[in-house]
């Protein structure tokens, strides 16, 4: 059941630094250079929350760039895991969306649990998106720019107040010791959340179908000129997989201290390098460009819907602001299906 | 039964050798190198035993699954295993040096300690095959995993009709598990080897393996078609000419097995390294019949 509140905007540093007294606040905040990152937030006031997609994307606080999985000794092998509570605020409803799909990926059969450990620790609030930037495709997904469930708690800018929604027994614990300012919401407010839902809508830029998309490659209509086409583009910088926030590779190798200690850990791996499929026969399965990139966008397209019944995208357009050359999930998505139209035309 | 039971499910609590709270995720027995024996320049043969008697006990695999071995500070790495399963003391793993780890083992010395996951993946249907003929094709270090399939038939050589065994390597030089050819001779299991180069003091045949298969093929008459299953391993190419050759024959494709070789990380389907399309090879695989293999975009 989902629980709605009215939270004023000056009471928002208050109640972030409650939650920091007893768990470890992560929220989007402007660096030095401008940017806006996802950080362990001093000081309340400095949260920046009108900013775009950010980069990198959350999945680092679930996944980490590298993480130890255990360091070992003469004694034995200890493992490391994160041990404190931690709360996800100011994430999008394209990341909460992500983040399930991981879950699916990492808390199905075999789980993983380093993943689990740190995501029964985590608590996600999100802020849904009233100015989806121009690479956003979330809405023809069904992954933003709001939720209807999924979060733990989600926020909704209203000018001076948030509206919030809590959905999970995480979520209210984090209201319910506060009832002085997560106040009841009157009907005026209902109002103004349905308008500014409708607005987000009619801000999108980009229309992706990748339903449409997917059968057009099951029907064989997508041929490898077209992924040549694609390949080509391709620096091999790995930016759209490094910023995928449902991107899940790794590598894992061992990094000794001494002769006999170190640690073993778990680092981010990317399918576009040539040398991820190498095998020691000196066979590379994936060796042309081609293949690579076909096999991430097949990956997204072809094989998530297949085992888990959802796209490995969730439309947030962070390849698009990563790709060097312009060969993001949209431009790609969006020239499969205008090819098709074309072709039907032609008919 | 599950073979990918993990280690906690089979092993007492207290008998963990980690010092952690993540129990699930520990299974890895700790191992010591027992043998080393070179069979060529480039390979080793390791012989490995679980130090821990209950965990030997307990260890068991079938023909055709793989383990992950560690060396603490190298890294980790998927070898399948070439022993029997019959064996409960010792695994024999055939090792080429190619990289980090298997660069560090090819230094190595008996009595190391190393760390060791698993079995993991599929399995050789050996029960199926009973009562069958069985052509084993290993081209190259494919007769590393395939050592295990043929010592099933040494011990229940009774079970089989015909076996041969093709086995073809690039030079003599290179000939994999020497000793053991006798020993395959002398139960019954008729050893075809080809060189691709010869040199001087190689009388047997040369060329591609195919050359050898389809004398094999042409000598047998119809019932070669109803009663034959198939195992090959070697490199991708060989998959294409060889059980293309069989099914030109008639050889239905379910009955052919093949082994894929992918770079793994993992072994739990997690690493994403090892998919073929939606399939993971360390989960479905590293056994696939040929029929599911052809309808896998880009396998071989």
């Amino acid at each position: 059941m989902i629980r709605t509140y009215i939270l004023n905007k000056n009471h928002l540093s208050f109640w972030l630094r409650q939650l920091k007294s007893a768990h470890e606040l992560i929220a989007p905040w402007r660096d030095a250079s401008g940017d806006i990152v996802l950080t362990e937030l001093s000081r309340m006031h400095e949260t920046a929350l009108d900013g775009p997609a950010l980069m990198p994307s959350p999945k680092e606080f679930l996944l980490p760039q590298m993480e130890q999985l255990f360091c070992y000794s003469e004694e034995g092998i200890e493992e490391a895991v994160n041990k404190q509570g931690r709360v996800l605020f100011g994430i999008r409803p394209c990341d909460i969306s992500a983040i399930k799909i991981l879950d699916t990926f990492y808390l199905g059969k075999n789980k993983d649990v380093y993943y689990e450990t740190r995501r029964n620790k985590t608590i996600l609030v999100s802020i849904a998106c009233n100015q989806p930037d121009p690479t956003c495709f979330c809405l023809g997904l069904g992954t933003g720019p709001f939720l209807k469930s999924g979060f733990d708690l989600q926020f909704t800018d209203l000018g001076d107040r948030f509206f919030v929604e809590a959905e999970s027994e995480n979520g209210m614990s984090l209201v319910k010791d506060f009832p002085h300012i997560f106040i009841e919401p009157k009907t005026v407010d209902g109002e103004d959340l349905y308008e500014a839902r409708l607005a987000s809508q009619s801000r999108f830029e980009k229309r992706v179908n990748l339903e449409q998309v997917r059968k057009s490659i099951l029907a064989g209509k997508v041929n490898d000129a077209f992924w040549e086409s694609v390949a080509v583009r391709c620096f091999e910088c790995g930016g759209c997989v490094y910023n995928c926030p449902v991107c899940t590779c790794f590598n894992v190798i061992d990094r000794p201290a001494s002769v006999d200690t170190g640690k073993r850990i778990r680092l981010w791996d990317t399918c576009m390098f040539k040398g991820f499929t190498r095998t020691a026969g000196g066979v590379v399965p994936a060796e042309a460009k081609i293949h690579r990139t076909k096999r991430w966008f097949h990956h997204k397209l072809l094989h998530w819907p297949e085992q888990f019944g959802v796209f490995g995208c969730v439309g947030c357009g962070r390849c698009a602001v990563s790709c060097p050359g312009s060969i993001d999930m949209a431009t790609v998505a969006l020239k499969i299906k205008g090819s098709d139209q074309a072709e039907e035309k032609n008919a | 039964m599950d073979h990918r039971l993990p280690f906690h499910e089979v092993i007492p609590a207290r008998k963990w050798q980690r010092k952690t709270d993540l129990g699930s995720f520990e299974y890895t027995y700790k191992a010591e190198i027992t043998s080393i024996y070179g069979l060529t320049d480039y390979e080793n043969l390791y012989r490995i035993r679980i130090i821990d008697h209950d965990d030997r006990k307990h260890f068991s695999f079938h023909p055709g699954q793989f383990i992950m071995l560690e060396a603490p500070g190298i890294g980790e790495a998927p070898f399948s295993i070439s022993s029997s399963p019959s064996n409960h003391e010792d695994i024999e793993l055939c090792i080429r040096t190619a990289g980090n780890l298997t660069a560090f083992l090819s230094r190595a010395r008996r009595g190391m300690h190393v760390g060791l996951r698993g079995p993991f993946g599929t399995d050789f249907p050996m029960e199926r095959m009973h009562n069958g003929d069985i052509l084993l094709i290993a081209g190259g270090l494919g007769l590393a995993p395939l050592r295990a399939p043929i010592a099933h038939v040494q011990e229940h050589r009774s079970r089989f009709d015909h076996v041969d065994l093709v086995y073809g390597a690039k030079d003599p030089s290179r000939l994999l598990f020497k000793f053991q050819y006798d020993l395959w001779k002398k139960d019954n299991i008729n050893l075809h080897i080809i060189m691709e180069k010869a040199d001087p003091s190689w009388t047997g045949p040369v060329g591609l393996i195919t050359k050898v298969l389809e004398e094999i093929i042409n000598s047998r008459d119809d019932s070669f078609i109803d009663n034959t299953y198939a195992i090959v391993c070697g490199p991708p190419v060989m998959f294409k000419f060889v059980c293309g050759a069989l099914s030109e024959r008639g050889v239905p494709m379910q009955k052919m097995f093949v082994s894929l070789e992918r770079r793994m990380h993992c072994g739990m389907g997690k690493c994403c390294r090892c998919n073929v399309g939606s399939t993971y090879t360390c989960l479905k695989g590293p056994v696939f019949d040929y029929w599911t293999v052809m309808n896998l975009k880009e396998a071989i």
